[in-house]
């Protein structure tokens, strides 16, 4: 055998073993949600859908379920807002010091540990009584998400030629009519990519989630937590499965308009 | 737009009327001075170009006069009405930059409308108009295209067409043709031509090819380190620079530093050497302009003329280029019609002859 040849197999083999490592808990997880039994078998035994039934008559799940997607777009709503401007400004400051300074402040919330953010949240959020509310939740997220949208938006900006912006102006349009038909378009791709990357973030926020909430504002991932906290059977599965079918939905549509390589993002 | 607006021509009544005023501009970047008191006025149906080597302030004048750049200190008039203060989109100017600048995610119909879209035009006045400027840069197949399908040369000329017609009082344009090919840039060139003509608007064309100056303009600003070094007609840019510098920075050219002497009717050269020409100037000492089509040779040994060595002899398809150096030391270049003559060989003597008729002067030097 050729030494091209042994390093191919090699290449497939190591392949083959990631995917091995990142796919089979997610197959075991899927299986278990269709076994008719109410503990783990392997091979898995028998096949019903009544975990699913299950549930989704619990009711422990469906009202976080919601609140979760609910939560994740406004969320992510809120991060595009402010990292639109935010990424326009940092395009306008002249590279140094103090715009690295700024850029790395924003990116903040990337880097320090989520449960520090949360500790530091269920601190402030005491004091203020925003513990186990709605909007204390939405604003623990929306900081949770801005980097990655920051991120994203601002390879965009970054990539913005002065050249479009200045044809516009010279043909007669005011700064909002640019902004609206020249910048916005521009910036498409990068909101594209870092809003579906912060609404996944959010979605599967658990940590930040469980220190800013009590019992009023579970969300999904708590819930699903603490449901196994009291009983591990495969309901837990179930509902694991709908978002591993979920997630794969979302990673087709990012795939597919191209969006993916703007989640890498560079301030250039 | 009326396509058949007055053609542009020297003298004519249009043309005495100035379009845009540039009064004592100054622009600084931190230590680089990009205008340093620069005046120009360009006429109503011109088309006046920059020329001038890189970073020498082109495009920071015509930044300026669009409003993109602040000045320090000067004065911008359109039609007489100061605008200095005006934004860009308050000056109704038209540009066309080097980089392709049509917006990407619009068709070519689009991009064309997107001035008259600001304006508020009704659709069908709209739908008019793009197809007049279609028709205008000659590609009324393209309306739909995107940018991103159209070759370079294309797609300078829908960012013509679209920077026309919002009718701008004056067309920018900085080095458009810069990106292209040699071929395409002369098609180019003859184009432009032809629409500033059609189109009757006035020109402010910016480039540092000087050929392309020479051919394309009624009048050239040659510039250097934020001034105009000269503004004038192509033929007398050429024929008669108004310093060395702009000598030297248009076309190839000799600059032979001689005397004149009116007695015997001709110039005498440093390190020896007669040329027999009659000049209307009062100084003696004279700096002479000569270019390769000034330059005669004739095979040495008969009569008069400077004696010369031959050093190179080139054929450049139609005619040929000597170059002979003179006992001073000093270069010439003759440009002859044809293939070489074998009386001129490589290390060979020769005469030059002076065609004093071309030749342009610079009044430098103690008189
Ligand atoms: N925004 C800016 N900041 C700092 N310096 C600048 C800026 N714009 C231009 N300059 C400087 O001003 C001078 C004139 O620049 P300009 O772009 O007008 O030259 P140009 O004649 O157009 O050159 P080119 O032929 O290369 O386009 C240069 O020295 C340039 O470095
Ligand atoms: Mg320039």
């Amino acid at each position: 055998m050729s030494e091209a040849r042994t390093w191919n197999s090699l290449r497939a083999v190591a392949a083959a073993a990631v995917y091995g490592f990142l796919i089979i808990p997610l197959l075991v997880v899927v299986l278990f949600s269709f076994s008719d039994k109410s503990f783990f078998t392997f091979p898995p035994s028998g096949f019903s859908l009544k975990w699913y039934q299950a549930a989704w008559a619990s009711e422990r799940f469906l009202g976080p379920a919601v609140r979760s997607v609910v939560l994740a777009l406004l969320s992510t709503l809120i991060a595009v807002i402010i990292s639109v401007p935010a990424a326009l400004a940092m395009r306008k400051m002249h590279p140094g010091r103090l715009r690295a300074a700024i850029e790395f402040l924003f990116l903040g919330p990337l880097i320090v540990p989520a449960l520090i953010v949360g500790i530091a949240l269920l601190y402030s959020f005491t004091k203020v009584g925003l513990i186990d509310t709605f909007p204390g939740l939405l604003a623990a997220h929306a900081l949770i998400v801005f980097p990655f949208v920051f991120r994203a938006v601002l390879t965009s900006v970054v990539n913005l030629q002065q050249h479009l912006i200045d044809a516009s102006a010279i043909l007669g349009a005011g700064p909002l009519y640019t902004f609206r038909r020249i910048v916005l378009p521009a910036l498409v791709p990068g909101l594209a990519s870092g809003a579906i990357f912060a609404f996944i973030v959010s979605l599967d926020q658990f940590t930040v989630s469980l220190f800013v909430t009590q019992t009023e504002q579970a969300v999904l991932p708590v819930a699903i937590y603490k449901y196994l906290y009291d009983v591990n059977d495969p309901v837990v599965a179930a509902v694991s499965t709908v978002l591993v079918v979920f997630g794969l939905a979302v990673a087709v549509v990012i795939d597919r308009f191209g969006w993916l390589r703007h989640l890498g993002g560079t301030s250039g | 737009m009326s396509l058949s607006a007055a053609k542009s021509q020297p003298g004519s009544a249009r043309m005495d009327k100035i379009k845009v005023s540039a009064r004592n501009i100054v622009k600084r970047f931190g230590a680089t001075i990009a205008a340093a008191d620069i005046s120009l006025d360009i006429r109503d149906g011109e088309f006046l170009t920059l020329l001038g080597e890189s970073g020498c302030g082109k495009t920071t004048l015509m930044r300026i006069i669009a409003g993109l750049e602040a000045v320090d200190s000067g004065a911008i008039l359109i039609d007489g009405r100061d605008v200095t203060a005006l934004s860009p989109r308050e000056r109704n100017l038209g540009m066309v930059f080097q980089q392709y600048s049509l917006f990407p995610h619009m068709s070519v119909a689009e991009n064309i409308a997107y001035g008259l879209r600001v304006k508020h035009k009704g659709e069908a006045e709209i739908s008019k108009t793009v197809d007049e400027m279609l028709e205008l840069v000659r590609l009324p197949d393209l309306r739909e295209r995107r940018p991103a399908q159209l070759s370079g040369g294309q797609q300078q000329r829908i960012a013509l067409a679209r920077a026309l017609a919002t009718r701008p009082s004056l067309l920018m344009l900085d080095e458009p043709l810069g990106a292209l090919d040699l071929k395409l840039r002369r098609q180019l060139q003859a184009e432009l031509k032809r629409i500033h003509r059609e189109s009757g608007t006035t020109f402010l064309f910016v480039t540092h090819d000087q050929d392309e100056a020479l051919f394309l303009s009624d009048r050239v600003a040659v510039m250097r380190a934020g001034q105009i070094e000269q503004l004038d007609d192509p033929t007398r840019i050429y024929c008669n620079p108004a310093n060395r510098f702009v000598a030297d920075f248009v076309g190839d050219v000799t600059l032979l530093d001689c005397e004149y002497d009116a007695m015997r009717g001709g110039i005498a050269l440093e390190g020896g050497g007669f040329a027999p020409m009659t000049l209307d100037v009062d100084r003696r000492c004279i700096t002479l302009v000569v270019r390769p089509e000034n330059v005669r040779l004739a095979p040495a040994g008969g009569g008069e003329g400077l004696a010369c060595k031959v050093e190179d002899v080139a054929y450049q398809a139609g005619t040929t280029l000597c170059t002979v150096r003179l006992p001073s030391g000093a270069v010439l270049k003759s440009r002859g019609l044809g293939a070489p003559s074998p009386d001129f060989v490589l290390g060979g003597e020769a005469l030059a002859h002076l065609d004093d008729c071309r030749v342009a002067f610079i009044r430098e030097g103690p008189a």
